[in-house]
């Protein structure tokens, strides 16, 4: 059974791409140039993109018939918004789940539950959003450039607690990003977006 | 003496009254209209917003054919023992209807100043279109929707056309301080009330849009 297999056609603009993608690989990244429908294709598969026809397959299940919150998947944005009007904990608590302290503790925001999400900088909003797409319990954390407000030790620190979650919680990551650092960090499979959408495997990660 | 306090008392219950019941209406219908397209979205502002472009005083005709004793809603309330013809029930709602243009238009305002972005984060981490919009979209439109309060509230205050028309001119019941300053001027010696009442009036007007520009003001980013 293949970890995630999809073959979508979805609308960037005036243009309809079509990406296609089987494999048995758990963490895998998407990389093309910016603006090129990356984002659009996470969209795709996240159910937030009303123009997306096609088959979405995640460990067996079948993602394309169901609702947004039915798939399951956890959701870092590229900007990382927050929710502004709860505070760090409300928000990591979000998706009605228990271990937020564990969590918060392993993204480095243990120390800033109480604390108000306008008074966060930025690489701390999004250990923020990071934890709160864990604690979805979910079936692919899905990330759009996910450490790019870090610094490259926070980077480390964070790619190993997504990985530290993963080793018990066991979901697929699924990247966009166009910096090679996230990719070497967070992807064991690389896939290069062309412009009409296609994605062909490159050789190694980094 | 009851000559000023009774229809400032009324004015300021009835505005109130009139932006308390609104906004249900006003949520529900600026959030349908941040969100619609198409048709929908045209059929629904016309509605909404025509007590704007209409004389007060035909808006007052319209709910009189619609809650009038034999009018299609005023004839399943009489059955309920409410009437609304020549009462303050009416006063309110011809205050409430005079005021939901602007009330709507805060609203939607209010709803479509929401990240959309947010609104689909919380959808992926598994909350239900009526949870996001009781935790993500009520409290983050909330600031909005008290600035069409307030903008309804304020015209409330002023309303008269559809008020006399559909709830007349019934001292302590429907004569608010628009009426009262009409039957003051229009009965000799009633200059000095009627002035008396016009300052009143200038005084909570002014009260109620300094409290809106205070809300509106935007909190630094």
């Amino acid at each position: 059974m293949s970890a995630l297999a999809f073959d979508l056609h979805y609308r960037v603009g005036s243009r309809t791409l079509h990406s296609a993608l089987e494999t048995s690989a758990s963490r895998i990244a998407i990389v093309g140039r910016s603006g090129i429908g990356k984002t659009r294709l996470l969209r795709a598969i996240l159910g937030l993109d009303e123009s997306a026809h096609g088959r979405i397959a995640l460990r067996g299940a079948r993602l394309d018939a169901m609702s947004i919150e039915a798939r399951r998947l956890g959701w870092v944005p590229q900007d990382a918004p927050l929710f502004p009007h709860l505070d760090v904990r409300a928000n990591l608590a979000f998706a009605e789940a228990v271990d937020v302290d564990r969590v918060a503790a392993l993204v480095g925001v243990g120390a800033l539950l109480e604390r108000d999400v306008a008074r966060l900088s930025g690489g701390e909003r999004q250990r923020v959003a990071i934890g709160r797409a864990l604690l979805r319990g979910p079936r692919a954390l899905v990330l759009d450039e996910p450490l790019s407000a870090l610094d490259r030790d926070a980077r480390r620190a964070v790619a190993s607690a997504i990985e530290a979650w993963r080793a018990e919680h066991d979901f697929v990551v699924l990247l966009a990003s166009h910096d090679e650092i996230d990719v070497a960090a967070l992807a064991d499979e690389v896939y290069a977006m062309a412009e009409d959408g296609a994605l062909t495997r490159r050789s190694s990660p980094g | 003496m009851s000559e000023l306090l009774s229809p400032t008392l009324l004015s300021l219950a009835v505005a109130s009254l009139g932006a308390l019941f609104g906004l249900p209406i006003a949520i529900v219908v600026g959030h349908r209209l941040a969100h619609a397209r198409g048709p929908a979205r045209l059929v629904l502002a016309t509605i909404a917003l025509l007590p704007l472009a209409l004389p007060p005083v035909v808006t007052g005709y319209l709910l009189l054919l619609l809650f009038g004793r034999r009018g299609p809603i005023g004839a399943l309330l009489d059955g309920v023992g409410v009437h609304v013809v020549f009462s303050t029930t009416g006063a309110v709602l011809a205050s409430l209807v005079v005021g939901l243009p602007l009330y709507v238009l805060a609203s939607r305002r209010a709803f479509e100043d929401v990240d959309p972005q947010l609104v689909e984060i919380a959808r992926t981490l598994g909350a239900s279109p009526a949870r996001v919009f009781r935790e993500i979209e009520l409290p983050l439109a909330r600031r909005g929707l008290a600035v069409g309060a307030l903008l309804a509230f304020a015209r409330s205050l002023g309303e008269f056309g559809a008020t006399i028309v559909l709830a007349g001119d019934v001292p302590d019941r429907t004569r608010t301080i628009p009426l009262a300053v009409y039957a003051a001027l229009a009965r000799p010696g009633g200059e000095s009330t009627a002035a008396t009442l016009a300052g009143v009036s200038i005084g909570l007007s002014v009260l109620a849009l300094l409290v809106h520009e205070l809300a509106t003001k935007r909190r630094p980013a």
